[in-house]
């Protein structure tokens, strides 16, 4: 569908333009000229990447930001200007979108500051950045080589269709003869879509059921708690080779859905916890009731206090599924098509080029882009931790 | 040491920490003497460096603390002479607890809690040669008796399952096993109820006489300095500056630090009466200010007190204190004296 | 005048002794374990029977096209080989299930017609129990002495380079270590000869206590070995370097420093032994870890273990090994979590007072 591909397009550098005209002109009109002009470059730049998917959150976040330069609490008694008499201490709902938006804001921008700071962490968000960069922009870049090449490429006197890294081909052919480097760029985008989804719907569920568990507590709370056992103690992955050899996935979507089935407690418990310290408070108890209190609380209560712990939560999702999902390809449990970084690994291994030299490339390209997108995933949020814990930061 | 019953000399004693922004003077010049059997109160606000001073005592500073100049100079029970500065590794480890002991607050962190009292005993005794767990048993029953403890259910329960008074008279006990000439005690009542500390006080009042021992006894507490300590010194961001027999320092204070203090004890004869306190705060440790530490809350300061620092001397025989205006501190804290007498 | 918060307790008969036991710590973690091995035991019993893709459903296809049979006759033909009877109502099937499995009847398989699943499995548990039991001893042992090291030099070069190199490992999944060491340590850098090394046991030696099969044991685990002590000791080393350094800032240690004590005394009983709990209670998650790795781990390697057990009856598309396999898979890690909690109790003397908690 146009506008919602992963992939760089033009018709995304033109969501992307009309996306960034929002914070533009909102830091236009707050006269900050400086994050105006950089709120409609990040719009562009996601859009480009990702279509809507990128450009309609970004314009929260840019806008966010930009609101954030300029926003003074009207009853913050050190930045304030008005005198107490005409301070109303009730909120009007765009008083709260904006004080919202303003602290999403200098969230942000420490984000910013911290992933600077802390070595490491700029190491793997650089990481993240690189292959996000392939499999966004790669594609457009170089072509996709999906033809078996038998014999044209064939060198003189080979045995097989195995080829080292060469000038040509900066990373060898597979075992068709086909250029491993375009299939390294066009072979990350779905394993991290999937894995991006499934950390999103671990997430949702997650929060969903663990503020369900705790504000509701009893009988649903005790059978969420016993099933969370029950899932955390079952060996993971043994369990998903069963249910893949059982279940037929004709959707990636659908292992996304599941692999956040298996993974949902670990998350679910910390929300739990974190909504039960809250009811110890009067007024949640006030607002206990299902149709009303529910959505509110989670809201405005427990998210902000967890968003930290949930972001790299969610880090350590996205981190898990690619395990599973790579792990599930190379046993062979779960058929996805070409081109894949699983499936290279997969098929190289059933032609023999684990003991091959010259077929190393077409096993070391996949196998070490996932290593290193792991490695980048853990290494990132080491920057996330010490932005949200507060004793590790050195003074903001 | 010229007299015989000095057991610890402490002289000049400068003692710093690094802190991410400069060095902090922790103390400053410190100079005294304790004798055989004396107890000294060492008496101050947090922060002015008498916990500090402690731990220097055994050289137990943080990797951050460095002894700045100065010496420690300790006389064992033979007379021989020891300057503690320059004991190695090994021979700190062994005069800390054999010579001197350290009994820390009893907070259940003081306590390894995977471990049971007993073994704790046992370990002090193994550390320091005596690996027959009998005798290290037949002592620490002895002196769990006199703090006492009943022994049987202490000695075999873990820490987390003592109250509060009785870890502190554990810790009181452990220091004591092997026969120290002097036993630092770091705040013993500060983390208890009154109840209990009054047995802490008590327990240690009996053990004061029993065994021939000095003590130095750290707290902010001065009801509790009165009641111990043969001789009281105050500390003040990290300087001695007054020192003197208990009944002088009380009644006869010669610097306006220490007189503040007295008047900020709430006395229950005088009847209701505004609660008097020392207004404003410590000086910064890394940047002190000239002049004596004190003046910027002193109701006596001068003009030279701002920029000299008062030598520490002696006010009256064994009384020193470092102060400019020590005859109007005298004054005023025998005016008040007459003021309560006539009150009654 | 005595306010204990926990009164220590005068020593006690056997029957307070008794009644402590039952409703200890202990005792509750193994009422917890048998529960889940329950669950367990049931959910394994739903997947097969009633999943989407019901594998009964799926042979019973497959019968009815290879053998030309009707729907019934499949039906029933497949009922015999999944060893139930189809026509009982579900429940009567699963008490029936239950009943068997506490004989240790595990089925039958149905590819290699007739062997018991039991037998399959007991066959290959002992090399998955070594393999993986032996990686976590080194890999646990090792990560703790290198983590206090690293604690105790904080900031210096070693701790610098060890912190780098066990975030490096840590970070990089299991399997893909496994591949790696092979490609490059084997392929490449030819440090030895991968082909050798592979399976469980060379074929000619003779199988017994004799120093020639246990040296091909040996010889023949270490990969596997190597794997799994590569992609966790990372994680070991980092927690105990943490957990140590906020070890050491504990009064207790700074007390026993004043107490004289010797310094490998307060490494070991003071730091060592604090430090390592909060570990401990991770090494229950980590076992099952492990054991979920040994799966593909096993593949890679040609290791016999159940990990190559159940693949290879997911290959064949045998359902009752697979069950049994899963089943046994399950069991043994709530197992060893359930002793992994055990021994926290007992390592942690405040857990261990009766029923508080």
């Amino acid at each position: 569908m146009i506008g919602f591909q992963t992939i760089a397009t033009t018709s995304g550098l033109i969501i992307g333009a009309v996306c960034g005209l929002i914070p533009l002109m909102v830091g236009i009109r707050l006269r900050q000229w400086k994050p105006a002009l950089i709120g409609f470059l990040a719009c562009l730049f996601s859009g480009f990447a990702c279509g809507f998917l990128g450009g309609l959150p970004m314009i929260i976040i840019a806008t966010a930001v930009v609101i954030s330069y300029s926003y003074i609490a009207k009853d913050d008694p050190f930045l304030s200007r008005a005198s107490i008499d005409e301070v109303d201490f009730e909120e009007s709902w765009q008083d709260s979108i904006l004080r919202q938006m303003s602290s999403l804001g200098r969230t942000t921008r420490a984000a910013t500051r911290a992933l600077i700071r802390n070595k490491a962490g700029f190491i793997g968000f650089i990481g993240v950045m690189f292959f996000f960069f392939m499999t966004v922009f790669g594609p457009s870049l170089i072509d996709y080589d999906g033809q078996a090449h038998y014999y044209d490429r064939m060198k003189p006197g080979a045995i097989t269709l195995f080829q080292g890294p060469s000038r040509e081909f900066p990373l060898g052919l597979d075992y068709q003869g086909r250029d491993v480097l375009s299939h390294m760029v066009h072979g990350g985008q779905k394993l991290i879509i999937t894995a991006v989804q499934a950390g999103i719907f671990t997430t949702i569920i997650a929060v969903i059921l663990g503020a369900i568990a705790g504000l509701i507590g009893s009988i649903p709370d005790r059978l969420l708690t016993g099933l969370s056992n029950f899932i955390l103690t079952i060996p993971q992955f043994p369990l998903l080779v069963v249910l893949a050899s059982i279940i037929e996935f004709d959707q990636r979507i659908f292992l996304a859905l599941l692999l956040a089935v298996l993974d949902w407690p670990t998350l679910m418990r910390a929300v739990r916890a974190q909504v039960l310290s809250l009811r110890e408070r009067d007024y949640v108890e006030a607002a206990i009731s299902l149709d009303l209190g529910l959505p509110h609380i989670i809201v405005r209560e427990v998210l902000p206090n967890m968003i930290s712990y949930i972001v790299i939560s969610l880090i350590f999702s996205i981190r898990g599924a690619v395990y599973s999902q790579v792990g599930l390809v190379f046993l062979g449990m779960v058929p996805f098509k070409e081109p894949d970084w699983g499936v290279m690994i997969y098929m190289g291994r059933q032609q023999g080029a684990l003991f091959l030299p010259e077929a190393s490339s077409m096993l070391l390209s996949p196998i070490l882009a996932i290593a290193l997108f792991q490695l980048s995933l853990v290494l990132f949020t080491r920057s996330l931790e010490e932005l949200f814990n507060p004793r590790l930061r050195a003074g903001l | 040491m010229a007299e015989n019953d000095v057991v610890l000399r402490v002289q000049d004693l400068s003692i710093s920490y690094l802190a991410p922004r400069g060095r902090v003077r922790a103390v400053s010049r410190v100079s005294f003497e304790l004798h055989k059997g004396e107890t000294l109160a060492l008496i101050g606000e947090s922060g002015c460096g008498k916990s500090t001073l402690g731990l220097s005592l055994i050289r137990l500073l943080p990797v951050t603390g460095r002894i700045d100049s100065g010496a420690m100079l300790y006389q064992r029970r033979d007379g021989k002479i020891i300057d503690i500065r320059k004991l190695n590794k090994n021979q700190v480890r062994r005069f800390r607890w054999a010579e001197c002991a350290m009994v820390f607050q009893g907070a259940l962190n003081s306590l390894n809690p995977v471990i049971r009292i007993r073994d704790m005993v046992y370990d002090t005794a193994r550390a320091h040669g005596e690996h027959n767990p009998n005798k290290a048993r037949r002592r620490a029953m002895d002196l769990f008796q006199r703090v006492r403890l009943d022994f049987e259910r202490v000695f075999n329960a873990y820490p987390h399952q003592l109250s509060g008074g009785m870890r502190q008279r554990v810790l009181i006990a452990l220091g004591l096993l092997l026969n120290p000439q002097v036993v630092i005690l770091d705040e013993p009542t500060t983390a208890v109820d009154i109840l209990t500390q009054r047995t802490i006080i008590e327990v240690l009042k009996s053990i004061k006489d029993e065994f021939d021992l000095s003590i130095i006894f750290i707290s902010h507490d001065l009801s509790v300095a009165a009641e111990m300590a043969d001789t009281v010194a105050t500390m003040y961001a990290g300087e001695m500056v007054e020192i003197g027999p208990v009944n002088e320092v009380f009644y006869r204070p010669h610097h306006a630090y220490t007189l503040g203090l007295l008047e900020a004890v709430p006395r229950l004869s005088v009847g209701a009466e505004e609660l008097s306190s020392i207004p404003g705060s410590p000086p910064d440790l890394i940047e002190p200010p000239a002049g004596c530490k004190f003046h910027e809350r002193c109701p006596f300061v001068t003009e030279s007190c701002q920029v000299e620092l008062p030598p520490f001397v002696a006010v009256e025989d064994t009384h020193r204190a470092a102060c400019f205006e020590s005859d109007r501190v005298l004054a005023r804290a025998l005016e008040i004296h007459d003021h309560e007498r006539t009150a009654r | 005048m005595m306010q204990a918060s926990h009164p220590p307790q005068a020593p006690s008969t056997l029957s307070q002794k008794l009644v402590r036991a039952l409703t200890g710590y202990t005792a509750r973690t193994l009422l917890q374990g048998l529960l889940t091995i329950w669950a367990v035991i049931t959910f394994t019993f739903i997947l097969i029977r009633k999943m989407p893709g019901n594998p009964v459903d799926i042979k019973v296809e497959q019968l009815m096209i290879s053998q030309n049979l009707s729907y019934q006759d499949a039906y029933n033909r497949a009922a015999g080989m999944f060893d139930f009877d189809p026509d009982a109502p579900l429940l009567e099937q699963y008490l029936d299930y239950m009943w068997k499995l506490i004989r240790g009847d595990l089925g039958r398989s149905i590819t290699s017609s007739g062997t018991p699943v039991l037998d399959q499995i007991l066959r290959y548990l002992p090399w998955t129990l070594f393999s993986v039991g032996v990686g976590l001893f080194i890999s646990f042992t090792v990560g703790i002495f290198l983590g206090m090291a690293m604690a105790y030099w904080r900031g210096s070069l070693f701790d610098n380079v060890m912190t780098a190199f066990s975030s490096v490992l840590f970070g990089i999944p299991n399997y893909i270590t496994a591949l790696l060491i092979i490609l490059i340590l084997g392929v490449q850098l030819e440090w030895f000869n991968v082909g050798e090394m592979l399976g469980g046991v060379d074929q000619d030696v003779k199988a017994g206590f004799n120093y020639d099969y246990l040296r091909s044991v040996m010889k023949h685990a270490f990969l596997p070995v190597l794997t799994y002590v590569s992609a966790t000791v990372g994680g070991w080393m980092l927690t105990m370097k943490s957990s140590t350094i906020s070890t050491l800032g504990e009064e207790y240690v700074t007390v026993a420093h004043a107490r004289g004590l010797g310094r490998w005394r307060i490494l070991t009983a003071y730091v060592g032994r604090n430090a390592m709990l909060p570990l401990v209670t991770r090494l229950a998650i980590s076992i099952g870890f492990v054991v979920g790795g040994s799966v593909i781990i096993e593949s890679i390697f040609l290791y016999p273990g159940l990990g190559k057990l159940l693949l290879q009856a997911i290959g064949s598309r045998d359902y009752t090994t697979m069950q049994g396999v899963f089943l046994v898979i399950s069991v043994a890690v709530v197992a060893s979590n359930m002793l992994a909690d055990m021994m926290y109790g007992f390592l942690d003397p405040r857990i261990h007072v009766s029923g508080d908690r």
